[in-house]
């Protein structure tokens, strides 16, 4: 375990903050509660670690070794095996943990909810994607021969009007100079780099943009309440509400971005070597940038209709796992005031769990995390 | 049916009623109800509504009553008047004439004023409030000290006294109920004393309140007992009886529930009123203890009773519907009732020591954990037979894993997932 940072009276409140999101880490989604809200991440010899706030009373984050996280604590059979799965196959960023979090959840350790809803979101899953595909493949057609679009989208369903919509993908492959094969080959690995977000023309949304939504909801949620409040709780309501805004304007910007680039998906796919980092890239950085906001913006809205005190626990169960943006995200006139917004104020509102003291398992906080997994996207 | 009786069957048509009624006309008529006079009637109609009425939180600013009894709120209950327990609402009846009459013209005035005050304007709200409050601590004037009428009204004049300090207090300790009280609220509470000290204000109106914010009362005698804060005698007297009423009112709504509240509930109260009794009982001097224990005589027999019946002994039989029976797999809603019977039962067991069912306990967790200890061998063995079905095999071993996690323990779930699987490996 690395020591406390001893040095913090010399240091800016700004250099308290991780530089990257690959330093911040991935949000692990365990359930015991000395780690719960903890992220992974690896170290400079590339092995995994931990990243524990739930032991210090927001005075720094512990940095535990992969290996060593089951003998600081029993762990929950779940995340025994969760554990497990993020060391066997190193995962490392939000969408692998996603999948390996959706994986354990259907083995029924966190319950019964919790599995089914997992089980239904890997379906989704599918379908989402299978669903991307098509409009991908729809508009490609529409983009290369317009007249056939509509028809094409009547029909597309049927086995007759699938085969007609492989032969136009082999006329666009022909035009587009590419080989039917490597056309088809591009248009789903371009699926699979765009469906997490979604295509702005989509008729469903993708998850990250629903994310995305249910996010600013939350942040208009703790402003309106914060006016209602005064001293802490409203302070703290702000707080949570101005570091969701500062990530929110970047993922805004993300998804600019990554919508300008998937305009033109015919395009694309005749560049796709050099497109295919770019958009990666994009729709890597708005999961990053997510990472860890739908079970904050699920809790606060799932307690609308509590009273003043019970929001104010919530809150700070909130404070605790907020995902503070990257230094290298925080840009513009408001670097300074935002930097040491995050950094310094956070520290002074988080507690340590009492359980790692008493040593007695707080059911209610795990039976809380199982909770919100029985909810997660 | 005599009068009461008939009083009792309308509040209860018309709190009914109230639930059931569109939107508007429900905000209209608590509205209405709120503004009228205080009688034990209404009070009660309010009581029964107050969830209706959380749901829809429709933005409204407070009347200058509900802004008067702003810093003493926590205080406020719906019992007789006799209880120790807090101030009854009926005691705003005596308190609204004592405060308006001093000086009427005042107080139109801060009415007027409060209309003015957009309802979400907290900051307002409370500037107006705190000339409210000094205004209606110096009504109050001289109430006699030992006239047991005047009680409620003491309590309300100090706590309005201390209203500035008590509002800060909120607003630096906005959890409630706060389930412990931590190095950052006892820095506060301490802080607070030391100014009221100073100001030559009581401390008993803002003790009390604290008191009533906390899970448990005890907490803040536990507290003060450790530090040198140097609060009056009276004043932790006060404080004790307060707690103490708090734990019987607590342990008579608890016997109340036993018959109809799910295993779960009952088993998180349990723990929480056993633990209270606990603590309460070790930061009370002698005389305190010998109160607390004349007046809870009986709970912790009540709640052993409860414990064993309902959890304990009923245990085995709740948890394995979580097994397949003669229909097959157990639906999911089987394995919710299961699994919450479960977690009832792990909590009893934290309490099971103070209450002599230890054994008892122990004995029921054996024979639980050897049970899914036979399934999986069950398990495994179906799955060596016949390895199409080892996913089926596979799901059944985690949910068994499960059970023994919530009703065992994580420690012993995890030896049995450890045997149940041949090492670490994909789910």
């Amino acid at each position: 375990m690395a020591m406390r940072d001893k040095m913090g009276s010399l240091r800016t409140p700004e250099q308290f903050l991780p530089s990257t999101f690959e330093e911040r880490g991935t949000a692990v989604p365990f359930t015991t509660p000395m780690y719960a809200f903890a992220r992974v991440r690896k170290d400079y010899r590339e092995r995994l670690e931990l990243l524990v706030t739930r032991f210090s009373d927001g005075a720094g984050v512990y940095v535990v070794p992969w290996t060593a996280v089951p003998e600081l604590a029993q762990l929950t059979t779940h995340d025994t095996v969760l554990h497990e799965e993020v060391l066997q196959k190193r995962v490392l960023n939000p969408y692998d943990m996603r999948m390996a979090a959706l994986v354990v959840a259907t083995t029924g350790l966190a319950g019964p909810e919790a599995a089914e809803t997992a089980t239904k979101r890997i379906a989704e899953d599918e379908e989402s994607k299978a669903l991307n595909q098509v409009i991908l493949i729809l508009k490609v057609i529409e983009l290369a021969q317009r007249e056939a679009a509509p028809a094409l989208l009547r029909e597309i369903l049927t086995p007759a009007g699938q085969m007609r919509v492989r032969e136009t993908l082999f006329q666009i492959a022909d035009k587009l100079e590419l080989a039917p094969d490597l056309l088809d080959r591009r248009l789903s690995e371009l699926g699979l780099g765009t469906y997490p977000v979604g295509v702005a023309w989509s008729p469903m949304e993708g998850r990250l943009r629903g994310i995305m939504k249910r996010t600013e909801e939350m942040r208009a949620s703790l402003l309106a309440w914060a006016e209602d409040q005064l001293g802490e709780a409203s302070e703290q309501a702000r707080f949570c509400a101005q570091v969701a805004e500062h990530t929110l304007r970047i993922c805004k910007q993300v998804l600019v971005d990554f919508d300008a680039e998937v305009a033109n998906p015919a395009a694309i796919v005749a560049v796709w070597d050099e497109k295919r980092p770019v958009i990666e890239n994009l729709s890597g950085r708005l999961a990053w940038l997510l990472d860890g906001w739908q079970p904050i913006a699920d809790m606060w809205l799932d307690s609308a209709a509590t009273d003043v005190g019970a929001r104010a626990a919530t809150l700070e169960e909130m404070l605790s796992m907020l995902p503070l943006l990257p230094r290298k995200e925080i840009q513009g006139p408001d670097h300074d005031r935002v930097a040491e917004a995050m950094a310094s104020r956070r520290r002074t509102w988080v507690r340590a769990a009492e359980d790692w003291r008493t040593g007695e398992v707080d059911s209610d906080l795990v039976q809380r995390l199982e909770g919100l997994k029985a909810k997660a996207a | 049916m005599n009068d009461q009786e008939m009083q009792e069957a309308s509040i209860e048509e018309i709190s009914e009623r109230l639930q059931t009624i569109a939107e508007p006309k429900f905000l209209a008529a608590v509205q209405t109800l709120s503004a009228g006079a205080v009688l034990p009637e209404v009070d009660r109609l309010m009581t029964a509504v107050r969830p209706r009425l959380r749901t829809l939180r429709p933005p409204r600013a407070p009347t200058l009553k509900q802004l008067l009894c702003r810093p003493f709120e926590d205080l406020l209950h719906s019992g007789a008047s006799e209880s120790e327990n807090g101030i009854p609402r009926t005691a705003i009846a005596d308190l609204w004439p004592l405060v308006t009459s001093q000086d009427p013209i005042g107080m139109q005035g801060l009415n007027a004023k409060l209309r003015t005050i957009f309802p979400t304007d907290a900051r307002g709200i409370q500037a107006l409030g705190a000339q409210l409050w000094r205004r209606a601590a110096k009504s109050l004037g001289q109430i006699s000290a030992t006239d047991e009428a005047a009680r409620h009204l003491r309590a309300m004049r100090d706590a309005l006294a201390a209203a500035d300090v008590i509002e800060a207090f909120k607003q630096a300790v906005p959890i409630k109920p706060l389930p412990r009280i931590g190095e950052s609220e006892r820095n506060v509470i301490l802080e607070t004393l030391r100014k009221l000290a100073a100001d030559s204000l009581p401390a008993n109106g803002f003790l009390l309140v604290v008191a009533a914010r906390l899970q448990s009362p005890g907490n803040l005698l536990e507290a003060l007992r450790d530090s040198e804060a140097g609060v009056p005698k009276a004043a932790i007297q006060g404080l004790g009886t307060f707690a103490i009423a708090r734990i019987e009112d607590r342990a008579i709504r608890f016997e109340k529930t036993i018959s109809t509240a799910r295993p779960e509930d009952l088993a998180r109260e349990a723990e929480r009123l056993i633990g209270d009794l606990a603590t309460t009982h070790d930061a009370l001097d002698a005389k305190g203890r010998s109160e607390l224990e004349r007046r809870t005589e009986g709970v912790s027999a009540v709640v052993r009773t409860m414990l064993g019946e309902r959890i304990i002994d009923a245990a085995p039989a709740a948890i394995a519907a979580a097994l397949p029976g003669p229909d097959g797999e157990p639906s999911k809603e089987n394995l919710l009732a299961a699994e919450a019977h479960a977690r009832a039962f792990s909590r009893s067991r934290r309490i099971a020591g103070l209450l002599g069912l230890e054994r008892q306990a122990t004995s029921v967790a054996a024979a639980i954990r050897k049970r899914f200890e036979a399934r999986v061998d069950e398990l495994r063995e179906q799955a060596r037979a016949a390895p199409e079905q080892n996913a089926a095999a596979q799901a059944g071993i985690y949910q068994s894993v499960r059970m023994v996690e919530l009703a065992v323990g994580a420690r012993e779930a995890a030896q049995l997932l450890r045997t149940a699987r041949p090492g670490p490996s994909s789910p």
